[in-house]
């Protein structure tokens, strides 16, 4: 690991020391003073000035130690809603993460209801169904964000560029005045970031009288002369790259308080600044990287912002592409541990092994950076979709593993989560949830006697997630059809292409690629379950399905040789068992094509995806029982993954089972995480062969993996439970090492091993 | 025609080159000391107990003809008749059957699922165990149908089977791991169970016919790494050469598995040697040698 400079380290010795507690509240109360002063104004007109006056009396401050200037709070700003109007809301006192929860949902339908007072009660009911969808742990459900602003514009055009673009779209004389009044607000807000930018640039310049040091003084002069050149125009050189990327986040943030607010391909952009620089002696390798490692420093600063950074991918004509900046990136990401920006790489076969060896250090250090992601099943995907190659190629990633044709689509990645496991629980308890108190409609309440074959079973829980799926997506659409009147984006819209154009909010339709998503989680869980009632109930005749269904409201109690028979004894997802693997193909595929054929109100459709955050975990939480043997509120399987514990055949029987479904439908992308030991990678032997096993999971079809390298604590809990870990893989010599079949002594001396191979 | 295979471990990485899926057989001639797959050294099936995945429901006590389960919840191998019927019946998996039966076309299907990740790697399948090459007719019809689908084929052995056994496969294995365990046999025969004449004598014609062969060398601390015994050793590979050198340090990550089968673990006290000495005797061989991590 190459030290960072002293710079570096004093940015991160001060990190936490920007704490930001007063813009929160200041916002809220600018916002509620402005649109009482403007009532009668349209809501572009107050949006645009609540903004406005929000950044020119925001605190704005530059230490002396500041490398780059901007995102100075260390704060959790996140969350599904752009703006806080409960009067009690106090970030600090919500828990880390910040969960999309049934308040912001209740917000959001309180500030959308009045647009749709003329609406059609059904409609109505649709909108709110959303909230009582949260509340039931039915949904998840994100307002915003989750999108990749403008960056590449914004650093390419400017500010004074952009707002040329405006007049020229306003000289048109076809605009309306709904259009007019739009563009109008996005000069409003433009002109007020320029002046933001420009605080900025004088803070700097008054900071260099508390400068410690000539250099300190040479870095805030560089800022100082970048954010006024950076108020006007393009950037000019690779600092001011990285500092207009730095100052459009934190305004785009500042605007929609979401999260997932991710930056796409920065080794792209930044690229040839760096090289243009290099060649002509105004910059060093050394100082370049010593830029990254401050840039991500400040992204950091924005608490579980889940702001994506990808790497790597290829060049419109599909050739490999990387470059210094890509193994600035990486180094950083290695050298510097942060939990954010969240680093994708996109990955191909023709990376170079050096590129190859630096990816699989950082793999190894145990962070989950970076994720790798398939250009082949992604770019087809979009294709699919109805992206033209022409831009299907430009791809980055948003919040976890979302592709996003960067600065030219708005698809609000995270709208809708559905619950599989707690369909099924409906359809077994008459449409009422086992832990929430909430009542959900089927398409058929059945009574559970009746139903005489497995077959009718399976088919009646397709057609209630076909169900679900069109009442989910439903709900979203109408939503969508007046949220951007209720809160438009308006400075995120005109990064984004063709926002400007169309004098269009991107959630009204102005972007030039609009999707909506759909998002599942617990397939593992409900695959499982169905394979269990299926052997339980109508090929063993150990239990009638009214009885299991007691058996599950009563979370198995006194029935713990049958919990366990259903845990252990019955087929599971994820071990190359033909029956299990293929009905997850089944349904997965199944649920793609129902979902990829809804429309949304903005002339595309919704992208199906197939990964759960920690909504598992929260889901979980609000699911009873299931079939498969896991207790109440235990977490759902993550994303894709077979169940906690139920892959028992090692990771090339995982990816096979993965990789049954058609990636290629996953518009909004998946998640396969695979667990190994840290020191499973010590071995070359294990290096090579793991790149191998990436490869051939991509040649498959897989979409994106991730890693996760156990520590220690997990090593213990897996002592402690061992039943819930009997995926954990810890090779040496040609032993099936499953670490808990090993005795006491021996997993002490392995985690006390791991621990000291985790500090190489 | 059936044979017990214990385990198909897929990922393998450590038994030959690239991704493999290793086949454990059962029945080996001999009973090493160090062995980390003691249920594989009976030819016949054995119960196993894994005492933390016990949930105490007395499933096993209630189904059992022969007496194994005691109320006190002791388990009386020595009744067991493998029958089976308790590992059929526990529901937390507990007790399983070491040794289940297959045939050639049983096996053949789990073992070409990893295909694409065979190729990817320069990986296939190797046979192991136990002794593999006791059931040598079974192994070559496999090996044969592997080759058919360009899989490529290891066998693992400890070479003390009749050389014809060793020939079945010369035409249809692409590599062979021969494990060496010590070179003097009264040594060999005090850690295996037996001498190792017949070992030498297959190394030697198995290397004269021009195999492409890797040598396994298990090392326990002060038992069979002295210089002196690890020469001799060197000296047989100076005259009949291999690919690659594998030593193997001792770890006890088999101890266990003796407890789950009944088992006292005959390698008590038993160490791996320093990784200097290691070293030391990697430096003895004129080939390549590959010092297996821990």
């Amino acid at each position: 690991m190459s030290e960072p400079s002293i710079a570096v380290k004093n940015l991160l010795d001060h990190f936490s020391d920007n704490y930001d507690d007063e813009s929160l509240t200041l916002r809220k109360n600018i916002y509620r003073e402005t649109y009482l002063e403007f009532a009668d104004q349209s809501t572009y007109y107050k949006q645009a000035q609540a903004y406005a006056r929000f950044l020119a009396q925001k605190p704005v401050c530059v230490h002396p130690y500041d490398l780059l200037a901007g995102q100075i709070q260390h704060h959790n700003f996140t969350g599904s809603m752009p703006a806080k109007f409960a009067d009690d809301f106090d970030p600090r006192e919500h828990p880390v993460p910040r969960e999309p929860s049934v308040d912001d949902a209740r917000i959001e339908w309180e500030a959308c209801a009045p647009y749709l007072a003329d609406a059609p009660q059904e409609d109505r009911d649709a909108a709110y169904s959303l909230v009582s969808g949260v509340a039931g742990g039915l949904y998840t459900h994100t307002s915003i964000g989750h999108v990749i602003t403008g960056f590449r514009k914004v650093a390419h055009t400017g500010w004074n560029g952009l707002l040329e673009e405006i007049e020229s779209s306003l000289a048109d004389s076809g605009k309306n005045a709904e259009q007019r009044d739009y563009l109008c607000a996005m000069k409003t807000v433009l002109t007020a970031a320029q002046n933001y930018i420009l605080r900025y640039a004088r803070a700097a310049g008054d900071t260099i009288k508390d400068a410690q040091s000539e250099t300190q003084a040479q870095n805030l002069a560089r800022i100082a002369d970048a954010c006024r050149r950076l108020a006007q125009g393009p950037a000019s050189s690779f600092f001011e790259a990285v500092q207009s990327t730095v100052l459009l986040q934190e305004l785009v943030t500042m605007e929609i308080l979401s999260g997932s607010m991710s930056l796409g391909r920065m080794d792209q952009l930044f690229g040839p600044y760096y090289e243009a620089d290099l060649a002509a002696g105004r910059i060093t390798a050394e100082e370049a990287q010593e830029l990254i490692h401050a840039w991500r420093i400040k992204l950091a600063g924005l608490v579980n912002g889940y702001q994506n950074v990808a790497i790597g991918g290829c060049d419109r004509d599909g050739n490999f592409f990387a470059n210094d900046i890509t193994r600035m990136i990486l180094r950083s990401t290695h050298d510097v541990r942060l939990d954010q920006p969240l680093l994708s790489m996109r990955y191909s076969r023709k990376m170079d092994d050096a590129l190859w060896e630096e990816t699989l250090r950082v793999i190894e250090t145990g962070n989950g950076f970076p994720a790798l992601f398939s250009d082949g099943a992604i770019i087809k995907s979009r294709v699919d979709a109805g992206v033209p190659a022409d831009d299907a190629w430009d791809y980055g990633l948003v919040g976890c593993v979302e592709p996003c044709i960067q600065g030219r689509e708005y698809s609000n990645t995270e709208q809708m989560r559905l619950n599989w496991p707690l369909v099924l629980e409906l359809m077994l308890h008459g449409g009422k949830t086992l832990r929430t108190g909430e009542a959900f409609p089927l398409a058929n309440i059945r009574n559970l006697d009746e139903i005489q074959t497995f077959g009718e079973f399976l088919s009646w829980f397709k057609s209630e997630l076909a169900f679900h799926i069109q009442r989910g997506a439903h709900a979203v659409n109408v939503i969508d059809t007046v949220y951007h009147k209720a809160f438009p984006s308006i400075l995120l819209s005109a990064t984004l292409d063709d926002c400007i154009m169309r004098g269009q909010d991107a959630g009204a339709g102005g972007a030039k690629y609009r999707f909506s998503t759909f998002s599942n989680t617990g397939m593992a869980n409900a695959v499982d379950s169905l394979l269990a009632i299926k052997q339980m109930v109508f090929e063993n005749g150990m239990v009638t399905l009214p009885e299991l269904a007691c058996i599950l409201a009563r979370d198995f109690k006194g029935q713990e040789k049958l919990r366990l028979y259903a845990a252990n004894r019955c087929p599971k997802f994820g071990n190359g068992d033909p029956g299990a693997d293929g009905l997850m193909q089944e349904l997965v595929d199944f649920a793609s094509g129902i979902i990829t054929n809804i429309k949304n109100t903005r002339g595309f459709h919704f992208l199906p995806s197939y990964y759960s955050v920690y909504h598992h975990a929260s889901m979980g939480w609000m699911t009873g029982a299931t079939a498969d043997g896991r207790h109440a509120g235990v977490s759902l399987a993550n994303a894709l993954s077979p169940v906690q514990g139920a892959d028992s055949k090692g990771p090339t029987a995982v990816i096979g089972a993965v990789t049954r479904c058609d990636h290629t439908k996953f518009g909004n992308g998946m998640v396969l995480d695979l667990k190994f030991s840290p020191s499973f990678f010590h071995n070359p032997v294990h290096r090579a062969n793991f790149r191998s096993m990436i490869d051939t999971y991509f040649d498959q079809g897989g979409m994106e993996i991730q890693m996760n390298v156990i520590d220690r604590e997990t090593l213990t809990a897996a002592q402690k439970e061992p039943e819930k870990y009997k995926n954990l893989i810890v090779r040496v010599s040609g032993f099936s090492a499953y670490f808990v079949t090993l005795n006491r002594t021996l997993q002490d001396e392995i985690i006390a091993r791991t621990q000291y191979d985790g500090m190489g | 025609m059936q044979t017990a295979i214990t385990d198909i471990q897929k990922f393998s990485l450590d038994d030959g080159p690239g991704i493999r899926t290793t086949v454990f057989f059962k029945g080996c001639p001999l009973a090493c000391k160090w062995c980390h797959n003691p249920e594989c050294i009976r030819l016949d099936a054995q119960l196993r107990f894994a005492k933390n995945l016990c949930s105490h429901c007395g499933t096993c006590a209630s189904v059992c003809r022969s007496g194994v389960f005691g109320a006190d919840g002791t388990i009386r191998f020595a009744k067991c008749t493998a029958c089976g019927k308790c590992a059929e019946e526990c529901p937390s998996r507990a007790l399983t059957m070491a040794g289940k039966q297959y045939t050639v076309d049983m096996l053949l299907p789990e073992l070409l699922a990893d295909r694409a990740f065979y190729e990817n790697s320069g990986g296939g399948v190797t046979f192991s165990g136990g002794e593999p090459l006791l059931h040598a007719s079974f192994i070559a019809r496999a090996a044969q149908e592997l080759k058919k689908s360009g899989v490529s084929v290891a066998v693992d052995t400890c070479g003390d089977v009749p050389f014809e056994s060793i020939e079945a496969l010369l035409p249809l294995a692409d590599l062979f791991l021969y494990d060496i365990k010590a070179f003097s046999s009264g040594l060999h025969k005090a850690l295996t169970g037996r001498g190792n004449a017949r070992i030498i004598e297959n190394f030697k014609r198995l290397q004269k016919s021009g195999a492409r062969i890797w040598v396994r060398i298990p090392l326990v601390a002060g038992v069979n790494d002295s210089a002196k015994e690890v020469e001799h050793t060197a000296r047989l590979l100076h005259d009949f050469p291999v690919e690659l050198v594998e030593l193997l340090p001792y770890h006890n990550y088999g101890a266990s598995k003796y407890g789950a089968l009944g088992l006292s673990y005959p390698g008590e006290g038993f160490s791996a040697p320093t990784p200097e000495a290691l070293g030391m005797l990697a430096g003895l061989f004129p080939c390549s040698v590959r010092i297996k991590e821990q």
